[in-house]
């Protein structure tokens, strides 16, 4: 019996007919040429908020360290003590980290209550090493927040003891920003995520997301305090912190697109699916407009010329929202232009189609093209 | 080892009908729901048609990336199967499947993959061109495997060469069985 393949043509080799309805609702696609589907957007917004949280702890840590802190503001709903609430302006990253936890939750499945167990294959798993520094991470930090907002003559007491919990609270958040920005790494068959640099841009964007986030906190506390002076200074420091974060941020950035399109097909796809294909309004007027070149000229501007005309302000947080949003949309964007690397049987297929009419011509490896 | 029986296939039979991925999903899901299916067809760049089913790696990272020890290598067939009473639907071994084999089962809620349905395979019986086999490998299937697919590249780097790695028990390239 003559049959019809899948295209709806005839086909020389025998097999069953069935109705090109049933047959259109599979689009026999080579799936190596489309972009990963499985994790998008809610794990995009767990791994963000989580490298956030964590870069917003370590830098407020390290500001605590170098004497920048903001005075306290002391409101105490209930209790007869001094609730000091400057701390909880800047120690806001576990809380962050907490919210980032709850979208992973949304994007499990039927089992999602058996997400503690998640914690089971720390030999290999670099989810189960997260799940665990993560969860860690989210404790403590929360526990050394509510330390500083309800006790805070305690932490004035015992400055040696609170400089340690600090330091394990900065250990865990280190080890937070760092999973997050090698757990795409980890996922060898994907070359838009196992570029060497994905790590390092990574790991720059979860510290500038950190300053950006303070930034904001920083702005809400001028709002709340009666001195708003303190933040002065915090503000200035994040400043320049986030313009050489940013400088680094555009190297690694350059860098990683340079890789992309100089690597293997499926790299090369997703450059072009991030430069001039379907994410490249979020590359150029999220990733770059909002995250590099809007902090980079309103930092610069207020350095150089300053802001005294415009809002107390109005510039580090409008540059730092940009960041934010700029941050969100790389984790994003690598996240969705993923695409899996072709099986060796099917870049063999490939090649021999390209090759059909040249059969002596040695095979393209898959390897990093010449440039 | 593997032992007992593999599923092989030899993509030169496939007319790409179909069949198997809707025996898969009645048998796994008791519908016609073709993207529920553990059995997927692909379309190569030389319009062929490969049947893609797990190939139950050696060292599979779907078992290395999965942090609830879910998916797991059967320590008596070394098969690599899912735990659908463990899987929290993570999506990791998804994305850690070279071959993307593996995927999430927005219905059930959990990752699948082809797991021989307990030897009973529905989609071997129901190939008409007998494009999917079910064959015993040898003790040796592994090491085989692998010199199998040396000794075919340089006949696979011709047009019109076979894509497919299939061994029968002892060791001799499957297509001369079949063809």
């Amino acid at each position: 019996m003559k049959g019809t393949d899948s295209r709806g043509e005839p086909s020389t080799r025998p097999g069953p007919v069935l109705s090109q309805d049933l047959l259109a609702r599979i689009p026999l696609k080579p799936q190596a040429t489309v972009p990963q589907r499985v994790w998008h957007l809610a794990v995009a917004g767990y791994l963000y908020l989580a490298a956030m949280g964590a870069g917003a702890f370590i830098v407020a840590v390290v500001l605590d360290w170098f004497g920048l802190r903001l005075a306290a503001i002391y409101v105490s709903p209930i209790g007869g003590w001094a609730w000091d609430w400057s701390e909880a302006l800047v120690l806001w990253g576990p809380l962050l980290a907490a919210v980032g936890a709850s979208f992973l939750l949304l994007h499990l499945g039927r089992n999602w209550f058996l997400f503690p167990t998640a914690w089971r294959n720390l030999r290999s798993s670099w989810l189960a090493r997260g799940f665990v520094i993560l969860s860690t991470f989210i404790i403590v930090g929360m526990m050394l927040a509510a330390a500083a907002v309800f006790l805070p003559h305690w932490l004035n007491r015992l400055p040696v003891l609170w400089r340690v919990a600090q330091a394990v609270g900065l250990v865990l958040a280190v080890g937070t920003a760092v999973y997050t920005s090698v757990l795409l790494t980890s996922k060898k068959y994907f070359p838009a995520w196992t570029e060497p640099v994905v790590p390092f841009l990574f790991l720059a964007f979860s510290l500038s997301t950190g300053v950006g986030g303070l930034v904001v906190g920083a702005a809400a506390y001028r709002a709340l305090a009666a001195d708003p002076s303190s933040a002065d200074a915090i503000v200035s420091a994040l400043e320049t912190a986030m313009l050489a974060l940013v400088v680094v941020e555009a190297a690694l950035l350059v860098l990683y697109v340079r890789h992309l399109r100089g690597g293997k097909p499926e790299a090369q796809l997703s450059a072009t699916m991030l430069l001039s294909g379907s994410w490249s309004p979020a590359f150029w007027a999220g990733i770059v407009g909002g995250a590099l070149v809007l902090p980079l000229v309103l930092g610069v501007f207020d350095l150089a010329v300053g802001s005294d005309l415009l809002p107390a302000y109005l510039l580090p947080v409008a540059a730092a929202v940009g960041l934010l949003v700029g941050g969100f949309l790389l984790r994003l964007g690598i996240l969705a232009v993923g695409v899996r690397e072709a099986p060796p049987l099917y870049k063999l297929s490939r090649w021999r189609a390209e090759h059909s009419a040249e059969p002596n011509t040695p095979p393209r490896l898959a390897g990093r093209q010449e440039q | 080892m593997v032992d007992g029986k593999v599923l092989i296939v030899d993509e030169r039979k496939c007319t790409g009908c179909l069949l198997c991925v809707i025996a898969c999903s009645v048998v796994h899901t008791g519908d016609i729901d073709l993207e529920r299916a553990h059995i997927q067809v692909w379309r190569t760049d030389e319009d062929r048609y490969v049947p893609l089913t797990c190939h139950h790696c050696e060292t599979p990272s779907c078992v290395r990336a999965c942090p609830t020890k879910a998916c797991h290598q059967d320590e008596a067939t070394q098969r690599v199967l899912i735990d659908a009473t463990k899987c929290i639907g993570c999506g990791t071994c998804v994305v850690a499947c070279p071959f993307g084999h593996a995927h999430y089962d927005e219905v059930a809620g959990v990752s699948v993959k082809c797991d021989y349905c307990d030897g009973r395979v529905e989609c071997v019986r129901v190939c008409e061109p007998k494009a999917i086999s079910y064959v015993h490998s040898d003790d040796n299937y592994w090491v085989t495997r692998r010199e199998v697919g040396l000794v075919k590249m340089a006949e696979r780097l011709q047009p019109g060469g076979v894509l497919g790695v299939a061994v029968v028990p002892d060791g001799r390239p499957l297509e001369g069985e079949l063809g």
